[in-house]
């Protein structure tokens, strides 16, 4: 069924006269194609709103009409560049997602759930699979908007590059570099020698796997719908669920068990799904990153359990909530189980496991995955590079490379990584003194800005679990929203569009700086 | 007479001849030679306090001197020394300064308890401003001024490190013409006349600044002893003052004083020029002094805004008096920045990471490494746009080795991991997440107040043992390096294992 869509796009395509003149603009075409799958997505809201029996049909539906309009015509003027050059394609993909974040508040406006600014907000934080909402009561909201919800979420958790990549046939050609310029994190191996079927096997796995965490949830007692509501945003990572109580509105150990599996699926490397279900089950644990990963979980767990337990919580409560809480935080996902009396509530954790948090916080899920953060393979990396400098001491004049997996990282690759971290680190920073003009304390901001560039949603200190962002000032919301991108964007491509339009204001001060000056020795790259 | 003393003089230097080149044992003897130089000056200081104060002084130094007699008579220093044997050296001496100061505190019953006595001994001799004694006042004298001597040896140990055997592991800030390089990772220590030769130079301008301080100090009201140990304090960025924490700079004068002798203590400016041979030109266009000056002016800018009440001008002292004591790692407080605005808060433990200039005896991460790890995300960034494109990685106008920026990037890896492990275990000793973290990396950066319960006007004295343990612990980290101490113990065991075994010959064979 997925693999035919692109031919039919073709076919469609095929009957529409083609226009006299179009125009090169790789990022309004992507974002005319994106708007088209959103609107179908508004279509699908509002018929989940009419067999639902609200009232608000008019209002998804309208948002529908609008946003397919604009993205038809975009479409149909617009074209991707043939040959474009990186900066281009940072440009694009940031334009594709400011646009499409933009086309995905239209729905909670002409609902009149939120305003412009909140509903942009919401918007952002769904197709960044960040979570964070700024509904306050989710009970009053329609169904319609609801499902729309979950979608941005869902489309938004594999990136929409890849979707793009995986349905438009003209996007071969420019495909790689845009999904590089997408996630440009240390890549991972690809499923297939041609791009548009490695990206339509991703969207094989992903639509697996949220059917079959759907059925889970389905079995366990959520019942067919909540189900599918709460495995988007579980497989994607996205965190955004249709009750003010999150998960613990079922109090299910079954579903939480069921939903752990999910998030831990959705923040695990595609490519070892793929090559599970081809024979090959044993490559979970041939990878170091899994075991890494799986590593990271497990010890997070284990050790936050054992606080809670020395500060006098029952043993099954702690184990419950601390696995919960680190898979939710490590997949980036955001999903929570509040439970009355304070359940699922690391916000009343002591100190020391609080603190233990901003490891998956920092660490996310593994590459390939639709997990953000910083990726345990590239935390894999940086420990080996910190590692290596202690053997320096005592072994000054060997030759020390990084092996990962068997294989040697080289060193450009090592470079790549680093300069991440650093430039991660640096918008982390940026955006903690940001939230502290705005009144937001230091341990706030500080999971604040991570939960927000990581995708997770949730913080420490006064943004617990229980609270959502309109704990924050409009500003510091909006300094969240810009976080939340530039996670979801990996940071580097906001930093080179940000660079871009640095440099070409100095231009036309007359100032020439950003020159790239040749150097024969001492170079990076 | 004279010819029993020639005779000593001769069997001394016989044994000086004899002596077996051992980078280890020699630099203890030194650390030690320190310790009884220390006790000396504070027994002149303090000769009008009470007996036992003398008597526990003079038994420690005694002690070290005999111990350094004993050390430098058998052991001298190696002509080349290999980067694991510098590191346990290091730490071995720092660690045997730390063990002769708890002595003394304890000696002289100053301070009783032996765990206080051992924090404040690694707290002086990292240089940071925690301190277990509420009200230092109290003390003796000739306590008094061995606390400040702990915190000058160690500024002046940590300046060595800084300048011969950071470089020597290759994540060195020493600045070679004017801040434009850094020095080259994997040389071999400089010989014994040039080490002796920068020793000497350094120590001739940590001295005439001292003095200098002293005089400012004295000027601007304090008695000639408080104004000496507190010039001591100053220019070693130590931060121990002889009264409590939010007394001891309550006259503009005294922060006048203080923010000068802070900044210069944080730029190292003079004993780079002096010690290291850059001239006054070269200083003046160093890109590094420029950051220094740009971190100074931005943090005074927004903690006058953001900070403390009053009278435009008094905020902007107070501003500048808390953004250099942070920059330089001194400690000292003019008010409790853990009562200002939360912008302002983020801005302390911004400024407190930051750290200062590479020639300094100041810790943190160092202004000349953050450049260049920025340098080096930006490189990245060009060729990110610019596939193709070869960027060279410079400081001014001379390139930085890639394999530099490496062990650099390496070393801030490491120093990022610590403050967060440091900042776990404060939790799990009981204290709030924002005294963990602030108070983690505070201590680390040789810093010592941060936010929360460890604020200016906190307690430390307070705080019991576990989290007085992994603060001292921390501060000894940051002060030594992150790397030479956390590679301490695989530096010894190869250090073990390249020593020759002493084995049983075998019989030689009977000759025909």
């Amino acid at each position: 069924m997925t693999l035919d869509v692109g031919r039919r796009v073709r076919a469609l395509a095929a009957r529409v006269p083609p226009p006299r003149r179009r125009w090169t603009h790789t990022g309004g075409a992507l974002a005319g194609w994106a708007y088209l799958v959103c609107a179908a997505g508004m279509v699908v809201s509002s018929l989940a709103e009419a067999v639902g029996g609200g009232g608000r049909l008019s209002g998804v539906l309208a948002a529908a009409l609008l946003v397919g309009l604009i993205g038809a015509a975009a479409l149909r003027w617009l074209r991707v560049a043939p040959e474009p050059t990186p900066t281009d394609l940072f440009g694009a993909v940031t334009l594709l997602w400011v646009a499409v974040s933009v086309a995905g508040a239209v729905p909670y406006v002409t609902t009149g759930t939120l305003g412009p600014y909140d509903a942009l907000f919401e918007s952002i934080s769904g197709f960044t699979c960040t979570g964070s909402t700024t509904i306050g009561d989710l009970a009053v909201v329609d169904d319609g908007v609801l499902v729309w919800r979950q979608l941005t979420n869902w489309i938004g958790g594999l990136g929409l590059v890849v979707l793009a990549v995986s349905i438009l046939p003209y996007l071969g050609v420019g495909g790689l570099s845009l999904m590089a310029a997408e996630a440009p994190g240390p890549g991972s191996d690809r499923m297939a020698p041609r791009l548009s079927a490695a990206a339509r096997r991703l969207l094989a796995i992903y639509t697996a796997l949220t059917i079959l965490c759907a059925l889970g949830l389905a079995i366990a007692g959520t019942g067919l719908a909540d189900g599918v509501l709460f495995a988007m945003s579980a497989v994607s990572g996205g965190g955004f669920a249709p009750y003010n109580d999150s998960a613990g509105h079922f109090d299910s150990v079954a579903v939480e068990l069921v939903l752990v599996a999910g998030m831990l699926a959705g923040a695990t490397s595609f490519v070892l799904h793929w090559r599970a279900a081809h024979g090959a089950p044993g490559a979970y644990l041939r990878s170091t990153q899994m075991r890494t990963f799986l590593l990271i979980v497990g010890g997070v767990t284990l050790v936050a359990a054992a606080v809670e337990v020395a500060s006098g919580a029952a043993v099954g409560g702690a184990l419950r909530d601390s696995l919960f809480t680190v898979v939710t935080i490590a997949a980036t996902c955001g999903l929570v189980n509040l439970r009355p009396g304070g359940g699922g509530d690391y916000s009343l954790w002591p100190a020391a496991a609080q603190l233990l948090l901003l490891i998956p916080f920092a660490s996310g899920g593994m590459t390939g995955s639709t997990a953000g953060a910083l990726k345990v393979l590239r935390l894999q990396v940086m420990a080996k590079v910190g590692r290596r400098e202690l053997r320096r001491i005592v072994h000054p004049r060997a030759a020390l490379p990084i092996v990962l997996d068997g294989r040697r990282v080289e060193e450009p690759i090592v470079s790549r990584v680093v300069a991440f971290v650093v430039w991660y680190f640096l918008v982390a920073v940026a955006g903690v003194i940001a939230l502290s003009v705005f009144g937001v304390d230091l341990l706030t901001g500080m999971g604040s800005t991570l939960g927000a560039m990581g995708g997770s949603g949730l913080g420490l200190g006064t943004a617990g679990p229980t609270t959502n962002a309109l704990i924050f000032d409009a500003p510091a919301r909006g300094v969240l929203a810009v976080l939340m991108l530039a996670g979801r964007l990996e940071v580097f491509a906001l930093v080179v569009v940000a660079a871009g339009v640095w440099r070409r204001a100095r231009r036309l001060g007359g100032s020439a700086v950003g020159r790239v000056r040749p150097a024969p020795r001492s170079a990076v790259g | 007479m004279s010819g029993r003393s020639s005779k000593v003089r001769d069997r001394w230097a016989a044994a000086i001849r004899r002596r077996r080149p051992d980078v280890l044992p020699w630099l203890c003897g030194q650390a030690s030679l320190l310790v009884a130089a220390g006790c000396a000056a504070s027994v002149v200081a303090g000769f009008d306090g009470g007996t036992r104060t003398l008597a526990g002084l003079a038994s420690v130094g005694l002690v070290a001197l005999g111990v350094a007699v004993v050390l430098l008579r058998r052991w001298g220093p190696p002509r080349k020394v290999v980067p694991a044997d510098a590191v346990v050296a290091v730490v071995a001496a720092w660690v045997l300064t730390v063990v002769a100061s708890t002595a003394v505190y304890l000696a002289t019953g100053a301070i009783p308890a032996p765990g206080d006595a051992l924090f404040e001994s690694a707290s002086g001799c990292a240089t940071t401003a925690l301190t277990v004694v509420a009200d230092p006042s109290s003390l003796p004298d000739g306590v008094l001024v061995w606390r400040a001597w702990t915190q000058w040896t160690a500024g002046f140990g940590a300046l060595l490190v800084v300048v011969v055997v950071l470089p020597f592991l290759g994540v060195g800030v020493l600045r070679r013409r004017s801040g434009s390089g850094v020095a080259p990772g994997g040389a071999l220590l400089p010989g014994l006349r040039r080490l002796v030769a920068i020793r000497r130079r350094l120590l001739a301008t940590y001295l005439s600044l001292t003095a200098a301080g002293a005089l400012a100090y004295l000027v601007a009201g304090l008695a000639p002893l408080e104004a000496t140990t507190r010039a001591m304090a100053t220019i070693s960025t130590g931060g121990f003052t002889d009264r409590p924490a939010l007394a001891a700079f309550d006259e503009p004068a005294l922060q006048w004083a203080g923010i000068v002798g802070m900044v210069l203590a944080g730029s190292g400016l003079a004993l780079v020029w002096r010690g290291i041979g850059d001239t006054r030109e070269e200083v003046a266009r160093s890109r590094e002094l420029r950051t220094y000056g740009a971190v100074l002016a931005a943090g005074t800018a927004v903690l006058a805004v953001a900070g403390p009440d009053g009278a435009i001008l008094e905020r902007v002292r107070v501003a500048l008096f808390t953004t250099a004591s942070l920059v330089s790692t001194t400690g000292f407080a003019a008010e409790d920045w853990g009562t200002w605005s939360e912008l302002a808060q983020v801005v302390v433990v911004s400024l407190l990471a930051v750290g200062a200039m590479s020639g300094s005896p100041g810790g943190g991460f160092r202004i000349l490494r953050a450049r260049v790890l920025a340098a080096y995300a930006a490189a990245v960034l060009v060729v990110e746009e610019h596939p193709r494109a070869s960027v060279p990685l410079t400081l001014g106008d001379a390139p930085v080795p890639p394999d530099i920026t490496r062990r650099m990037v390496g070393h801030q890896v490491l120093w990022i991991a610590t403050a967060f492990v440091g900042a776990v275990l404060l939790a799990a000793t009981g204290l709030d997440g924002l005294t963990s973290v602030s108070g983690s990396i505070s201590a680390l950066a040789t810093v010592g107040p941060a936010l929360g319960e460890l604020s200016p006007a906190g307690e430390v004295a307070s705080l019991v043992g576990p989290d007085r343990i992994v603060l001292g612990g921390l501060a000894l980290t940051g002060r030594l390096g992150v790397l030479p101490l956390l590679a301490a113990v695989p530096a010894l065991v190869a250090r073990a294992q390249r020593r020759p075994r002493r084995r049983a010959l075998p019989p030689p064979a009977a000759r025909p």
